[in-house]
């Protein structure tokens, strides 16, 4: 017995045990995992094919928010997470979050591309499979046409669900309407927590008309409120695990 | 005229709104009442719909019964959830009066919003006039312009609307308020006249999509006055008129655009190569040849592929030419760069518009996969 406990052994298990617990910790755990209730998000900064870009600047061909804007959104929506579904964790931090450059925005010229491209050549080489994928970007236009923000159904079998939030400077712009962007980025997450299509009661749209009391008015969205039947629906997702799944 | 004539007409008259009336009449009372409401519950919110579905099919435009309740609906109830979705068929069914009656409603509703201004003062959290302008943009506007004896208000409403806070707004309305300025069936000239305002208003913009095929050589004058002095400081410069100088070929705007670009970059481009840029569509047209050139080659220079195509025949070059510049590009060239394969679908799209190529050309060319995309 007193072998077993002497103070080199113990030393020596503490060690192992400290080693143990290290390479543990290391290597993250996958938390997208039915009954959590944990939404981890990897936000990609999407930046002109140009060298000289970087966050937040106002020259940028592709996105043009600050690391200060970008800080916004993520506090706003893990402050507001309860708002969706009093269960709900969002997990986002500033090491989940990585720059890419999209070579399908001209150098000059009309600041765009198209969603089906962008896809093609950027969010299919840039996707983590364990979290909600974010990708901000300048302007990405779905069928020549201007969004706000989009999110990818995940009945797109060949995909991985995902947001896009551009940054409002559409082709010439300035790029920094950050406070309404920000509720642009609520309602493109109540989609995502949604996930339905032409289901009753909204239209085939998802969308609800404009001064309904919900996040899912088409313009912008002065009503940020996910009423309580979704609140519901959304929360049995999430704790089933079904919220990422067709 | 027989007395059973006489009678059969009458009858017939009279008896023709009321048989218009006779089943819809109890939709009309109940859209009126649910009109009235400020909130609304879904299964009510469909039964709306579906009413205002049966009204479109069934009744015609011009019917003054329509119009006149219609209108009662939709100025009554445009700070609630019917008034705005009633607009549409408003404006599908309207004659000219009304049409532009409608104009006037919603060029009020505009100007209001101009008025309150930025959207993100504090002290107003609702802007009663986006959900009646929303609808109106979005789909009245097209029904009506056509039908309006004098289209000016209705393009002065759309001018007005441009300068309203964009971010209040789906983010495709000013491109579609844009679209019917450049595309609509409206006299060439005051298309003209509202896209040079329209550029003029915005001069840090790019010209918005179509906006260049408006102008022709007799404009070149009046555009490079926008481009140069004293138009050639950052916030005079016209980035929309050198855009159109560009689309015209005039080698003329060259010097003053590269000094602009040299003294005020712009971008993360090299100065030197953002002005090769744009004088690229001006030295394509010098010979006009060199159009085809780019189109058969492997070069992506921004899109630019479709554009080359419609200008090669504005200067009416035989389209089986194109057609062969087109297929040879398919051939060789459409793997040089990632984004040639998306840029020749559109192409190929185009190009069957305007009959360069037949529509079974290319049958190898698709479109992407289709992604279900909620904005």
């Amino acid at each position: 017995m007193a072998a077993v406990f002497s103070p080199l052994r113990r030393n020596h298990c503490l060690a192992i045990l400290l080693f143990l617990l290290v390479c543990l910790g290391c290597n993250r755990p996958k938390v997208v995992m039915p009954g959590t209730g944990i939404i981890p998000i990897k936000a990609w900064i999407v930046l002109g094919p140009s060298a000289g870009e970087v966050i937040g600047s106002d020259n940028n061909r592709g996105c043009r928010l600050t690391q200060t804007e970008l800080n916004a959104f993520r506090a706003q929506l893990i402050a507001n997470r309860k708002s969706f579904s009093p269960s709900m964790i969002i997990t986002w931090s500033l090491a989940d979050q990585q720059v890419i450059n999209d070579p399908s925005i001209p150098v000059f010229g009309q600041r765009q591309t198209e969603l089906a491209v962008f896809v093609q050549n950027v969010q299919q080489f840039n996707w983590d499979n364990d979290f909600l994928n974010i990708y901000f970007c300048g302007n990405v236009e779905v069928n020549s046409n201007h969004v706000w923000g989009a999110t990818c159904d995940p009945q797109c079998s060949s995909n991985r669900p995902y947001i896009i939030i551009n940054d409002g400077g559409w082709e010439s712009g300035s790029g920094h309407n950050s406070p309404i962007w920000r509720l642009t980025f609520r309602h493109e997450f109540a989609h995502y927590l949604l996930r339905r299509n032409s289901v009753p009661p909204y239209d085939g749209g998802e969308h609800v008309p404009n001064l309904s009391a919900n996040i899912l008015t088409p313009d912008v969205p002065r009503v940020m409120v996910v009423p309580s039947s979704e609140q519901i629906e959304i929360t049995t997702r999430v704790r089933n695990g079904t919220w990422n799944l067709p | 005229m027989s007395r059973f004539t006489l009678f059969l007409f009458v009858f017939v008259t009279l008896g023709k709104p009321m048989t218009a009336w006779g089943e819809p009449f109890q939709d009309i009372k109940r859209l009126r009442e649910l009109a009235d409401r400020v909130r609304i519950t879904p299964p009510e919110l469909q039964e709306a719909r579906q009413i205002l579905d049966k009204l479109s099919r069934i009744t015609s435009r011009g019917d003054r019964a329509v119009i006149s309740t219609l209108f009662e609906i939709v100025e009554s109830g445009k700070c609630k959830i019917i008034g705005p979705l009633a607009l549409p068929v408003l404006c599908e069914k309207a004659d000219p009066k009304a049409a532009q009656q409608i104009v006037q409603m919603v060029a009020r509703e505009v100007r209001l919003l101009r008025e309150v201004g930025s959207v993100t003062k504090k002290d107003r959290t609702n802007v009663p006039s986006v959900p009646l302008i929303s609808p109106f943009i979005d789909q009245g506007a097209s029904q009506i312009v056509a039908i309006l004896e004098d289209v000016r208000p209705l393009f002065d409403l759309l001018v007005e609307f441009m300068a309203c806070d964009r971010i209040m707004f789906r983010a495709d309305l000013p491109q579609k308020a844009e679209r019917l300025i450049a595309t609509s069936d409206v006299d060439l000239a005051i298309r003209k006249e509202y896209a040079l305002k329209l550029i003029k208003s915005f001069p840090t913009h790019f010209a918005p999509d179509r906006f260049e095929w408006l102008f022709g050589p007799e404009d070149i004058p009046t555009l490079r006055k926008l481009v140069r002095a004293p138009n050639n400081t950052p916030a005079t410069f016209c980035w929309g008129a050198a855009d159109i100088l560009a689309h015209l070929g005039d080698e003329g705007a060259i010097p003053d655009v590269r000094a602009f670009i040299l003294a005020h970059p712009i971008g993360h481009a090299p100065p030197e190569e953002a002005a090769k840029l744009y004088a690229f569509r001006i030295t394509l047209q010098h010979p006009t040849t060199k159009l085809l050139d780019f189109i058969r080659g492997g070069v992506w220079n921004g899109w630019s592929r479709v554009w080359a195509m419609e200008r090669a025949l504005d200067y009416k070059i035989d389209k089986a030419k194109i057609r062969g510049a087109i297929l040879e590009h398919a051939k060789k060239h459409v793997d040089d760069h990632p984004n040639l394969r998306f840029e020749l679908y559109k192409l190929k799209q185009r190009a069957i518009e305007l009959g360069v190529l037949q529509p079974n050309d290319l049958p190898d060319v698709k479109a992407p996969p289709k992604r279900q995309i909620t904005p």
